[in-house]
């Protein structure tokens, strides 16, 4: 895999620059609870978005690596499952903040914060399944199997019973309908504000895991 | 189909035969639910327990218990080193199918013995039965479905520890609150409406995952 060209690192470097500053400066709705908290969709909820698409991205090496046995693409699954989590984290991080001032404290037990916990959890067993491994072909078809077993498990945990359960997060039963308080009434602003901060955190992600490959490509030629 | 099926009935005499030869595995696993329900029950057996509480309790203690039984069939055959045998014997798919229906019986086992240990010791709310049985037996369909793939991964790893617990509990945390969602609901007088969106999930979580470890399987066996 090549390097990502300079024109890609600057595009995404001015573009994340302006959604901070237009995130922080741009007028929000006064929503009761919420406040000018709620300028924090545009970077918490963009940033899960980033980990399901990188998260896609190392489910889809993991397949390719069990049609062609390349260890290559092993490697990749692996890179892309790293950064993976580290979106995952920054997504709980910035999510707990968040509920420390709306819901009173930073850990509720609601649905959605446990089940994207969970997701956390698979992929540090999806870790400590490849340490467990010593020879390089066999970890590479175990953890794509098991990453791939995860990955279609994931609906459930991110999409399915976060609807289901009663919960705080929008979108839980019990508010009244999966609208979100931040989308009430049309506000074209945040929508366009939203998607771009969402494209603009996957190409942090893919950038992300471009680096993270290569280092785990020269580190594997040097062994 | 009945060729397919054949090798599939044989393999599973065979896990069968070997479990009554020696039947340490499945003493030892009854002690470990019956050790286990009593630990509960000394720790908070003397308060009456609030319904999801009781439940909670009940659907923990299986996966634990499935976390000691459900490993062994494959750990087993690569200690033995019998696994080469198998190669010669079947196709994956075959030898997964009989790994997987040996696994149904015993989580079916474990959970049966749990649950009638569970209300013999315990203050027990008034369910609907057939609902709560109707909802152990997809319950542990779902564990057997769940684990049969990553105790075959696990089989295969060089060093196993507490290996299939790490593999197996992270993905069965949405099996684990869908159970109880269901068992609480079975409490409750207008049962049916409650149950069907626990019981859709269920399904489509037994589907998905044996149909994902059938396919996997191919890879993880070669």
């Amino acid at each position: 895999m090549k390097p990502v060209s300079s024109r890609y690192t600057l595009f995404v470097g001015i573009w994340l620059s302006m959604i901070v500053v237009f995130g922080m400066l741009l007028p929000i709705p006064n929503i009761p609870i919420l406040k000018e908290t709620a300028r924090n969709i545009y970077f918490h909820v963009p940033q899960s978005f980033a980990m399901i698409f990188i998260l896609t991205i190392s489910f889809w090496n993991s397949f390719q690596y069990l049609r062609k046995k390349d260890l290559s693409y092993d490697r990749k699954a692996e890179s892309a499952a790293s950064v993976g989590m580290l979106f995952g984290f920054t997504t709980i991080v910035t999510g707990a903040v968040w509920a420390d001032f709306t819901w009173g404290v930073f850990w509720n037990w609601d649905p959605k914060q446990t089940l994207f916990l969970g997701l956390l959890f698979i992929y540090g067993a999806y870790f400590i399944l490849r340490m467990s491994v010593d020879d390089e072909t066999k970890k590479a078809s175990l953890s794509a199997a098991y990453n791939l077993f995860s990955f279609v498990l994931m609906p459930f945990l991110v999409f399915v019973l976060p609807r289901m359960l009663p919960g705080l997060h929008p979108g839980s039963p019990e508010e009244g309908g999966a609208n979100n308080p931040v989308f009430t009434g049309i506000n074209l602003m945040i929508r366009i504000m939203l998607y771009s901060s969402v494209i603009g955190f996957c190409m942090l992600s893919y950038w992300l895991y471009n680096i993270r490959y290569r280092i785990t490509t020269l580190k594997s030629k040097m062994d | 189909m009945k060729l397919f099926l054949t090798p599939v009935w044989i393999l599973l005499k065979k896990e069968f035969r070997i479990e009554f030869r020696s039947r340490v595995a499945i003493n030892g696993l009854l002690l470990f639910v019956l050790v286990s329900v009593a630990l509960v029950n000394f720790s908070v057996g003397y308060m009456k327990l609030q319904v999801p509480v009781f439940f909670g309790l009940i659907w923990l203690c299986l996966f634990f218990s499935s976390m000691y039984g459900l490993s062994r069939t494959f750990v087993a055959e690569s200690d033995q080193g019998t696994s080469d045998f198998l190669r010669q014997l079947a196709r994956p798919s075959q030898i997964f199918l009989s790994k997987l229906l040996f696994n149904l019986v015993l989580s079916l086992l474990i959970g049966f013995v749990l649950f009638l240990s569970f209300f013999f010791f315990f203050e027990a709310p008034d369910i609907h039965w057939g609902f709560f049985i109707a909802g152990l037996f997809l319950g542990t369909l779902a564990i057997a479905s769940t684990t049969t793939l990553l105790a075959s991964i696990v089989a295969q790893a060089d060093s196993k520890g507490a290996l299939f617990p790490v593999l197996s509990f992270p993905l069965m945390i949405p099996l684990i609150m869908t159970l109880v969602t269901w068992t609480k609901n079975c409490v409750s007088d207008d049962t049916i409406p409650a149950l069907w969106e626990p019981f859709s999930v269920l399904i489509a979580f037994i589907g998905v995952t044996t149909t994902a470890s059938i396919l996997l399987f191919d890879f993880i066996w070669d």
